[in-house]
């Protein structure tokens, strides 16, 4: 039987304001992305199937079971990397992953054998050694992406984990993600909307602290068919135009320029894009405003 | 002044600068009040011997002042002025005879001062006391960290893209740190000042220095208030001198490299200024030296030349020209390394070695249990063992200052006579005791009646044998004394006689009157042991005084261990509490309680060997000095202790001190991880703990009563205070 995470319900509120606001969805084994603005409570929703925060209502249960009433088991079966590198700069990658192996309650064979695999895995192996304070925004985040490997957890909760590398460790990384989530459930919270749009199977929308829509990405393409369109013209119609449509994106096409919006209905004059629609599209047209998903 | 007024008004190093002063100031006027109290009882101990101590020290300052220190100048004069006409018959070396002109010359100045009674003992302590001066340097220093962390930062490549964000900025930081530096030494050493003036009375700033006999040798024609505001001025030139010396070498090399360099010179400065002695060939390294300076006592409390090439020249004048050439050149070395170079650091080789060293070491000592990477992080990452090693320095200062002075020779042969259980037998022999003392004090009335006789009468017999003549007006000059004189032999025999029988008298009558109250207290102590049924025995507590009564030295221990504990775990909890890192942590099987438990127990480990070595200090010193006897006898053979309601031993008592010190310490280092828990960071945690458990400790050490109870030092010491 395949393992299950349901949220349901849950709500976060502090005070009147509602961080997270009657959220639903179920998540298998595969990678699920979630898309959202800045505040939009994606980090919130982490914290709380971390069981960091103490949620205002609705539940979270692994196979039937909530993960309040689990308590340490379910810890054992969560891999988390924060958003923030919150990592100690006196210590060696090494050192961090036996200090996270041993929160994990691994054995120490097992810390020794899984440290060397997952410091490979990152390509961290040659400054196992070295201190983590000497390292770029991209190495620490490397380092706590091999933390969350270790115990080869059932869960993967990954807050922003391609954040600061180079285009080619992005995609290696997000090649081992796809390939640990044909076992492991996988969440996936990024502003790098390409790298949903390669390995991920469902893909959550919020805005927010709501629910907007939880699909898989070709039936949100498909959702978006005709609701994408560009305008042509000289660099000064082009710019008149965005005054119209400040989310609008400009570019560049041989001698014109191209303003490319996200409405429903698309405006006159504005030629519906059908071939080259892209989960960013999606975003600009669900994230922003208070369009419903439909 | 933006960067100026950014580095200096900020509300930490505010809060940190006051908090240093209120602590400074609680510390020295503890010690003020243990040197008055210790003064007291050694006068006292004496004048039980047949000494006093007091008159004989106001006469003695009498005569200095009067007559020694204008002897004093004269015998200068003479003997420089014998050994230059010797030298330049001679044909002596240009350089000797040029010191000894200078040297005449410089003490001719002094000639016509005029030396005044005042109070000194205010200016003694404040020169004896060194705390306040290894204090001075934690403001700066703690700005030369910040600094030091900031150009490792990406806010420093921003800085360093402006316009004025180079020399300038340097510059600004540069006049931060003397800034501070002046802070730090008006408000401690200001403080000490201000307390000495308030404790002991004004020491009359008017007065000349010359009036201290411990400044005779000082040849510069200054007033007290002069010498306070030239030491300060030194202690402010060697704080700021130093925190440059480290800033420049710190931000020029590699951490390893440049702690060490740093270290080096330091302690090198140190051990110059400990060891050399002031005749040897490297004098020089001894005066001109950043730690001479910082205690500038040196250089009014002796009279030293240098020789330079031949010539020769003062010390302090010596001083004066080495700090300013060192300022400016430390200035412009800052200006130039850090202000204009581009910041690379030297000695990556060495971050390279010892990166070998710990790949290699860590085959062997993986640490892959969480209790063992908690300790880890607590003794390395948090530096514990930094804060250990610290405090067992200051644990020795401790040890090196403590006065347990153990009663005189009789009353300790008294004691091992007659101490132990309390029977019938043994109240009879203090009785017989006491009978023989009132015997011998009987026949030294005799005694004296008959040498008060034999002296009037031979007196007389002198008179009338030298045509009236005072027996007692003949001057006796050891070097030149007179024809031997049978009569007047006799009178001053039969004198010296009287005066020591008078002097048995009065120590027989001191140990009677003593043995009587041993006794009395004996008589009381067995009525008690009758009606409570427990034993009662005869103890000499002069060490259990020191143990669970009042006493400076336990407190001095309780403050040293509440500072060790502050500094080791305020940060446990909040080292955690940056960024992410205990959502992190939290999120794995053992990231809470599991964790909590093992920081709690390293906690406990440290609090536990804190406590046992600190006051172990105390325990050994007391054992050593004084003794503690008949650890077997029942507790309540000292009244103090009649209060325990149960059958314990004194040996259990001290045990029980331990353990009740221990549960103490334990309940505060809990209150610390709690402050600590919930501090967003290291620095809140440290300010927060200070305030809630030092402040007020400080404030009661100081006179406050009201914080009497909120004292975490009274319950440390477990003294009655």
């Amino acid at each position: 039987m395949q393992n299950k995470l349901e949220i349901k319900n849950l709500t976060m509120k502090y005070g009147d304001f509602y961080a997270l606001q009657d959220v639903s969805f179920t998540l298998e084994p595969g990678v699920t992305g979630l898309l959202g603005a800045n505040g939009a409570g994606k980090s919130t929703l982490m914290k709380l199937m971390t069981d960091h925060m103490k949620r205002t209502s609705g539940e979270i249960l692994w196979n039937g079971q909530d993960i309040l009433t689990m308590g340490s088991k379910w810890r054992e079966l969560v891999g988390y990397t924060p958003q923030l590198q919150g990592i100690y700069d006196d210590f060696s990658p090494k050192r961090f992953l036996y200090y996270m192996g041993a929160l994990k309650g691994m054995k120490r064979k097992d810390i020794k054998e899984q440290t060397e695999q997952v410091l490979e895995a990152v390509n961290l192996s040659h400054v196992s050694h070295k201190k983590i304070g000497q390292f770029s925004g991209g190495m620490r985040q490397r380092v706590l992406l091999a933390s969350s490997l270790l115990g080869k957890p059932q869960v993967l909760i990954l807050d922003e984990p391609t954040a600061g590398l180079d285009p080619e460790e992005r995609i290696r990384i997000r090649n081992d993600i796809a390939e640990l989530a044909r076992d492991c459930i996988v969440l996936l919270a990024t502003h790098v909307v390409s790298d949903i749009a390669c390995v991920a199977k469902n893909v959550l929308l919020i805005r927010g602290g709501k629910r907007i829509a939880f699909d898989t990405p070709q039936g949100m393409l498909a959702n978006a068919e005709g609701k994408i369109g560009e305008f042509t013209g000289t660099y000064e119609e082009i710019a008149e135009l965005q005054k119209q449509y400040p989310n609008g994106e400009i570019a560049q096409r041989r001698d014109s320029f191209v303003l490319r919006i996200a409405e429903y209905p698309l405006p006159e004059g504005c030629i519906p894009v059908r071939d080259s629609v892209t989960l960013e599209d999606v975003c600009h047209l669900y994230l922003k405003g208070d369009r419903a998903y439909d | 002044m933006t960067e100026i007024s950014r580095l200096l008004c900020s509300k930490k190093r505010i809060i940190i600068l006051l908090m240093l002063a209120v602590i400074n100031l609680a510390l020295f006027s503890g010690y003020c009040r243990a040197e008055r109290r210790d003064r007291e009882s050694y006068y006292e101990i004496m004048r039980m011997s047949g000494i006093n101590l007091q008159q004989q020290e106001a006469d003695e300052y009498e005569q200095y002042l009067t007559h020694d220190y204008a002897e004093y100048l004269n015998k200068m004069q003479e003997q420089a002025n014998k050994q230059a006409l010797l030298a330049k018959l001679s044909k002596k070396s240009g350089y000797l005879r040029r010191n000894l002109i200078k040297t005449a010359k410089d003490f001719e100045n002094l000639k016509d001062i005029q030396l005044e009674k005042g109070v000194n003992h205010g200016i003694l302590a404040l020169m004896d006391y060194d705390t306040t001066d290894y204090l001075l340097f934690i403001s700066p220093l703690l700005l030369v960290l910040e600094l030091l962390a900031e150009s490792g930062s990406a806010v420093s490549e921003l800085v360093r893209a402006t316009k004025r964000g180079r020399v300038p900025l340097c510059a600004s930081r540069i006049i931060s740190l003397l800034v501070l530096s002046v802070l730090s030494v008006l408000f401690l050493y200001g403080g000490n000042l201000a307390f000495t003036h308030h404790f002991y009375g004004s020491p009359g700033y008017g007065r000349a220095l010359q009036s201290i006999k411990l400044f005779q040798p000082c040849s510069a024609k200054i007033c007290i208030g002069g010498y306070f505001l030239l030491s300060a001025i030194m202690k402010i030139a060697a704080v700021f001198l130093t925190a440059m010396l480290i800033w420049i070498i710190l931000s020029k090399f590699y951490a390893i490299l440049g702690w060490l360099i740093s270290a080096g010179l330091i302690g090198a400065m140190y051990l110059f200024s400990k060891f050399i002695p002031a005749t040897s060939t490297f004098n020089h390294l001894r005066i001109l030296n950043l730690f001479t300076l910082l205690k500038a006592n040196s250089f009014f409390t002796s009279y030293t030349n240098l020789r330079w090439f031949g010539f020769t020249s003062g010390a302090r004048t010596d001083m004066l020209i080495t700090v300013i050439v060192l300022a400016c050149l430390l200035t412009l070395l800052a200006l130039r390394l850090i202000g204009k170079n581009y910041p690379v650091k030297i000695g990556h080789q060495l971050e390279n070695i010892r990166e070998y060293i710990v790949k290699r070491l860590s085959g062997f000592l993986p640490v892959r249990s969480l209790f063992r990477a908690e300790g880890w992080k607590l003794l390395i990452g948090q530096k514990a063992i930094l804060t250990m090693i610290v405090c067992a320095l200051f644990g020795v200062s401790i040890w090196q200052d403590m006065h347990l002075y153990a009663p005189d020779l009789d009353t300790q042969n008294f004691y091992e006579r007659y101490s132990g259980e309390i029977t019938e037998e043994s109240l009879e022999k203090v009785q017989k005791r006491i009978s023989g003392e009132s015997r011998m004090i009987q026949n030294i009335n005799k005694s004296i009646d008959y040498y008060t006789n034999t002296l009037a009468k031979k007196t007389e017999q002198y008179k009338q044998s030298h045509s009236g003549d005072d027996p007692f007006e003949v001057e006796y000059d050891p070097y030149d004394p007179p024809a031997f004189d049978p009569e007047l032999n006799d009178v001053w025999m039969a004198e010296v006689n009287l005066e020591q029988q008078q002097y048995q008298l009065e120590a027989a009558e001191m140990y009677l009157e003593r043995y009587q109250k041993v006794l009395a207290a004996m008589i009381e102590t067995a009525k008690y042991a009758k009606e409570t049924g427990r034993g009662a025995w005869l103890v000499d507590d002069n060490a259990y005084q020191k143990l669970f009564q009042e006493n400076e030295a336990q407190r001095r221990c309780s403050l040293l261990l509440l500072l060790f504990l502050i500094f080791a775990f305020s940060g446990v909890g909040a080292y955690d509490n940056r960024y992410d890192t205990r959502m992190l942590l939290r999120s794995t099987k053992n990231g809470r309680g599991k964790m909590y438990a093992c920081k709690i127990t390293w906690c406990a480990l440290l609090t536990a060997v804190a406590v046992t070595c600190i006051f172990g200090i105390y325990l050994v010193r007391l054992q050593q000095d004084i003794g503690l006897p008949l650890t077997n006898a029942p507790a309540q053979s000292l009244a103090y202790l009649r209060w325990i309601p149960f059958d314990i031993t004194l040996g259990g008592c001290v045990a029980g001190l331990f353990v009740f010190r221990f549960l103490a310490a334990m309940l505060f280092t809990g209150i610390i991880l709690l402050i600590s828990r919930f501090s967003r960071t290291p620095q809140k945690s440290l300010l927060l703990v200070m305030i809630v458990l030092l402040l007020p400790s400080a404030l009661a050490e100081s006179g406050i009563s009201q914080f009497r109870y909120l004292d975490v030092i009274r319950y440390l010491s477990c003294c009655k205070q």
